[in-house]
């Protein structure tokens, strides 16, 4: 007997409680004027992890003292590296050398082991790293 | 940072160093070079104050340098020391031993699975510790002198090939291993040099790895 009054009092109502009734109220409300939307703001991707390699060969060609491999030291570290550091890494070479070639000496990509382009290499280095 | 090239020995160093004398890179240029911190030539004093000092917190630096006398180039605090216990990367000399093998392996090539860990650290209270993680792997002692050599008909400096060696073989190696094994292949192709790996903090040499990022 109860149950049948419950029900019927269920069906009489206009909408279901709940929702409905709050869906009424909101609509009612004077619709807010559309705002531009807030202006983008550029954000930075997120930094990758540097890496920095300098490498400096020396062999002295054309003096007294020449060396043999210290060219093929840095060609060989290099290699190795380049095979090896995760391609997640921005990664970048300096590379300081000098080596006996058909024509003369050839250098490496950043020119050759001076005492000043080791410096230089050394503050390239550290300003990846700093930056 | 790799370097291979001519290190000497300098008539003078800091109160650090156990020859009394510093480490120095030969630039190219070495007749005209002035700012390197010592008469042509780029000192470790100067290497500490530009490179080691440098590097901040949080960064990792893993500095190469296949050169002469270049044990103590980068003058860092501890260094590990030789299998033997005797002796540091800093160059207090003495002749080193490898260790004795067991009767009948004399004559055995190298086997990395043979090879018997037992390395300890030795601090330079001189050197103050480094913020960021700064290790160097050099060819030699102070006292000594690191071959350039042709191995496997390349031209190269005897520990490049060696440490290259070690790390294709195993990208990730604790520090005893890996300078066992750079040692040992440097021993077994008859080299009398011995690589020497110093650290600018204290390290565990048997928990931390040597990877090509720097200190792992």
């Amino acid at each position: 007997m109860y149950s049948t009054t419950i029900y019927n009092v269920n069906a009489r109502m206009p909408f279901r409680f709940g929702q409905g009734v709050w869906r009424r109220r909101i609509t009612s409300r004077p619709m807010p004027t559309p705002q531009a939307p807030p202006p983008s703001v550029p954000v930075a991707p997120p930094r990758r992890p540097q890496f920095r390699a300098l490498l400096v060969g020396n062999n002295y060609v054309g003096t007294g003292s020449e060396l043999g491999g210290c060219v093929a030291d840095v060609r060989q570290t290099r290699a190795f590296l380049a095979a090896s550091v995760p391609a997640s890494m921005d990664a970048r070479w300096y590379e300081l050398s000098d080596e006996r070639g058909p024509h003369g000496v050839l250098q490496g990509a950043q020119g050759r082991g001076t005492g000043a382009n080791i410096l230089a290499g050394i503050a390239w280095m550290l300003a990846g790293v700093l930056a | 940072m790799h370097y291979s090239g001519h290190g000497v020995l300098s008539a003078r160093g800091d109160a650090g160093e156990l020859l009394g004398r510093n480490s120095l890179w030969v630039p190219l240029d070495y007749r005209s070079f002035r700012g390197g911190g010592e008469r042509g030539c780029i000192s470790d004093d100067e290497l500490r104050r530009q490179l080691v000092e440098q590097v901040p917190a949080g960064a990792k630096l893993w500095v190469t340098s296949d050169s002469c006398h270049s044990g103590s180039m980068l003058d860092l605090r501890y260094s590990v020391k030789d299998a033997s216990g005797r002796g540091t990367a800093f160059g207090a000399p003495g002749v080193w031993q490898p260790d004795p093998l067991p009767s009948g392996a004399a004559a055995a090539p190298y086997n990395p699975a043979n090879r018997q860990p037992a390395t300890l650290l030795t601090e330079n209270k001189f050197y103050p510790p480094t913020a960021g993680s700064v290790i160097l792997l050099s060819g030699c002692r102070d006292s000594q002198t690191a071959a350039d050599a042709v191995l496997d008909n390349q031209p190269t400096g005897a520990l490049t090939w060696s440490f290259l060696q070690c790390l294709r073989a195993n990208r990730s190696a604790p520090v005893k291993y890996f300078l066992k094994d750079v040692r040992a292949l440097l021993v077994d192709n008859g080299f009398d040099q011995q690589p020497q790996v110093s650290s600018g903090g204290p390290v565990d040499v048997r928990t931390s790895v040597m990877t090509l990022l720097g200190l792992g």
